[in-house]
């Protein structure tokens, strides 16, 4: 037997070892559970409880590189879980209702520590654009809101509750 | 003594038929070791950057029809995945009971479902498919090593195998718990249906290297191979089950033993004609639309070009090619009862989703699953305009012999049907030629596309045109030069047609060729879509691109010099291009659509470059440009693919939990 006759049967007899001691189930499950969390937002500023006062406003603002004439930024979102018990997850979401926007973002709360939960952006179509479409890009100003909550099976808390406005111009 | 003799003996013997045997079925399969390494190689790269999950809604279909398949029977009573209630784009409903598609490359998933729950009974699948992958790189450094006569590289490949699958271990995570997509259903046939891909992914590749091999050399073979995976979208639909993937094996092979049976006379050339209409039979239970215009090709050109034909080739070409239709035949008549009418174009089939004869509307592709949460509501494609093709098969009554004879009248019928079909894809097609609104976003520049369904996608900018996807394609813009110059050099002016009827390679270049602008001109019609994303309708083509690329002159003369650059300019251009992306991805903080048209632009950019500097090959001659031009070409295409398949359309889990962890470092896209 040649040394890389050797060398691979190490190799695949280690693996194949392994498999079998592991089991069907080795898998780790992750999924929601009981449980909930002490969380605070740490970005944007003004969804932190400092900035409770100040204003959201949004803008659409030109899409890059030849893409949809314009986006809706929806700010990432950052936040650090201070006390965590069973597994529960937080839950971002970003809506205007008259515009069709509605992103939410979910994540389970692993561990203590910070977070990083994106939003995805919202496209507007050019004016003109034939086809059926909800996401009306009309000037004007959409009421809308963000929400931040804190779920599992056996609660369900509200970390950030405000309202926002969308002034779409011409 | 004399005993212990004859056991060395018999033990010799053994040996020596079990590695004879061992020899045979690598000559059979990939021809050689570098032909291992080019499949090996497309699985190593396929599998790094699976995702586990369903990323179009037609495939919710096949998963389905998967499922009620292991169960036994081809109509759809389960339906156990789903994105979205209802949502299952070609489900076809014939006297009430639903059936399925693509049952062809489902049946070919059948035995990997049995493997895989077999297997899980006893061990994690996380782990298992972490083993595969490290056992393929186990198996890749082996036989690098010993064709390069480089031990270390083994020594290497061995402590990366070994150590990923143990970074695996404490990183496992269970797929149900990780996947949205697969609904109630079970993750097996999800894996086995994408393993598949892989598989046939794999041949494509291989199938490359083997007719460059044979037509070009071997070093250019095997960049050519490993270009499938690296350098054309099938790197990135490679482990996405619909039919592209299927299609483009089957092309490639038909092309591969097309050529090696041009010149053979005798035993092998029929084997490798027959082999031919074999697959191009099987592939109509895959995707009988585009089967039937790989056939119509390979007839044509089988008989022009063809050393001998008699009755006996005759008779065994079509005794293969109906072996290779069976099971297109055998579910067509358990389904609609005749035997060449697929359940989807019979006349009482609902949510057909292929476009009818007569009313060639922009076809209603299907949605992909962009990671996001999906709008419900978002109802299957239109009802199209049904043929009129009269006859429906009698049902139940009358004698045998009456039933055979309605049977063959109503698949006599529908072959005509088929045929006026195919000739009237083919003029809508041809009369789109000038008309820029169209030939601009599907071969040059993408961009925001006023007519398409953009709102499927949600307004991202996802659709790439031909250069931007397949940057390599603008070397062909170079033929044109190329080839002039060639025929210049050889005053053979005269005897083109002389050329060509002699030489198997040419006669190869042409059926390629051909192939490409069959499948371009009776596409164009739906091009440009929604969720094409890299005009996958013509990925089976694409493959057909770098064979093209690879029997021009300036490629040739660049990349048989030793050494030619390839490796480094290629490495460095991928690494170049992936940090520069992400790094761009992270400072501009773009959205899907932005990242796919950023690279775009640069493959675009790319790909004119590409253009020039081949085309301008009979003036600087110079094969380090060629060489460096064309890893830089492939770099950046790479970049594209992997961050395409692992950060743009993160739909699910990634195959692999190592991948999966990092991608959760890198910059994200909005």
């Amino acid at each position: 037997m040649t040394e890389s006759d050797a060398e691979a049967l190490v190799v695949g007899l280690s693996m194949l070892l392994m498999l079998a001691l592991a089991g069907p189930n080795w898998g780790q499950t992750r999924s929601l559970g009981d449980g909930s969390a002490d969380v605070r937002v740490v970005a944007p500023a003004e969804l932190t409880p400092e900035g409770a006062d100040q204003e959201l406003t949004f803008s659409p603002s030109p899409g890059r590189f030849g893409a949809a004439p314009r986006y809706l930024r929806t700010p990432d979102l950052r936040v650090n879980v201070t006390q965590l018990s069973g597994r529960p997850r937080i839950v971002y979401l970003f809506v205007v209702p008259r515009l069709g926007i509605e992103e939410r973002t979910k994540k389970l709360i692993d561990g203590t520590g910070h977070i990083h939960l994106p939003a995805e952006d919202a496209a507007f179509p050019p004016s003109g654009y034939p086809y059926n479409t909800s996401r009306r890009p009309d000037p004007g100003t959409y009421e809308g809101r963000i929400l931040v909550r804190v779920q599992s099976f056996t609660s369900d808390s509200i970390v950030v509750n405000r309202s926002i406005r969308v002034e779409v111009g011409a | 003594m004399k005993e212990s003799a004859t056991t060395t003996g018999t033990a010799e013997t053994t040996t020596s038929t079990v590695a004879s045997l061992r020899s045979r079925l690598k000559a059979l399969t990939v021809g050689d070791d570098w032909g291992l390494v080019v499949f090996l190689s497309t699985i190593v790269s396929l599998v790094a950057l699976w995702r586990i999950g369903i990323f179009l809604t037609d495939n919710v279909t096949v998963a389905n029809t998967l499922i009620n398949v292991l169960d036994g029977r081809l109509a759809i009573v389960d339906s156990p995945y789903g994105l979205t209630a209802g949502s299952q784009p070609g489900l076809v409903n014939i006297d009430g009971q639903l059936y399925g598609r693509n049952y062809g490359q489902v049946f070919l998933a059948v035995p990997l479902v049995w493997l895989l729950d077999l297997a899980t009974t006893f061990v994690d699948l996380r782990l298992l498919l972490a083993a595969g992958w490290s056992t393929a790189i186990l198996a890749l450094t082996r036989t690098v090593a010993s064709l390069r006569q480089a031990p270390r590289v083994r020594r290497l490949g061995s402590a990366v195998a070994l150590l990923a699958f143990l970074a695996a271990l404490p990183l496992a995570t269970s797929i149900e718990s990780l996947s949205r997509t697969t609904g109630q259903g079970p993750v097996t046939p999800i894996v086995a249906l994408q393993l598949v891909t892989v598989l046939v992914t794999s041949v494509t590749a291989v199938a490359l290297y083997r007719l460059v091999d044979w037509t070009s050399g071997r070093r250019i073979a095997v960049a050519s191979g490993l270009a499938v995976p690296l350098a054309t979208p099938l790197g990135f639909w490679g482990t996405i089950p619909k039919r592209h993937a299927f299609v483009a094996a089957t092309f490639l092979v038909v092309c591969y033993w097309f050529a090696r049976s041009r010149r053979g006379t005798g035993r092998a050339g029929l084997r490798y004609r027959a082999a031919a209409y074999g697959v191009a039979g099987f592939l109509a239970s895959v995707h009988p639309f585009e089967a039937v215009f790989l056939l119509a090709m390979l007839v044509g050109f089988d008989a022009l070009t063809a050393p001998s034909t008699d009755r006996r080739a005759i008779g065994v070409l079509l005794a293969v090619f109906l072996v290779g239709l069976s099971p297109f035949v055998l579910t067509n008549l358990a389904i609609t009862g005749n035997p060449v009418e697929p359940p989807n174009i019979h006349p009482d089939a609902q949510h057909g989703d292929l476009p009818m004869a007569g009313d060639l509307n922009l076809d209603r592709p299907d949605r992909p699953n962009l990671g996001r949460e999906v709008n419900p509501g978002e109802g299957s494609s239109d009802d199209d305009s049904q043929p009129t093709n009269g006859e429906s098969p009698a049902t139940g009554g009358g004698s045998p012999i009456d039933a055979l004879v309605s049977t063959l009248a109503g698949a006599y019928a529908s072959l005509l049907w088929v045929g006026s079909t195919m000739m009237a894809y083919v003029e809508a097609g041809l009369a789109q030629f000038g008309n820029l609104d169209r030939l601009v976003p599907v071969f040059v520049r993408s961009g925001w596309i006023p007519d398409i369904q953009s709102h499927v996608n949600e307004f991202e900018t996802i659709d790439m045109a031909l250069l931007e996807a397949l940057p390599i394609a603008g070397g062909i813009i170079a033929l044109p030069a190329i080839g002039l110059d060639r025929l210049r050099q050889s005053r053979q002016w005269r005897d083109i047609v002389g050329a060509v009827r002699h030489s198997p390679t040419l006669q190869t270049e042409v059926f390629a060729g051909s192939l490409i602008v069959t499948f371009f001109v009776v596409y164009l019609p739906l091009m440009p879509n929604n969720s094409l994303i890299t005009l996958r309708y013509v990925v089976p083509v694409m493959p057909l691109f770098v064979f093209l690329l690879a029997r021009m002159t300036p490629v040739q003369e660049a990349l048989t010099a030793r050494p030619s650059g390839l490796a480094k300019t290629y490495l460095g251009a991928a690494a170049v291009g992936l940090s520069c992306s992400l790094f761009v991805l992270a400072s501009l903080d773009l959205a899907v659509g932005e990242a796919v048209q950023f690279h775009a632009l640069l493959n675009l950019g790319t790909a004119l470059v590409l253009a020039a500097v081949l085309s301008s090959w009979p003036v600087h001659r110079r094969r380090w440009i060629v060489s460096g031009m064309l890893g830089t070409t492939a770099g950046v295409t790479t970049a594209f693919i992997v961050l395409a398949s692992i950060l743009y359309f993160p739909y699910d889990t990634a195959a692999l939990d190592l991948v999966r962890v990092m991608t959760e470092v890198l910059p994200h896209v909005n």
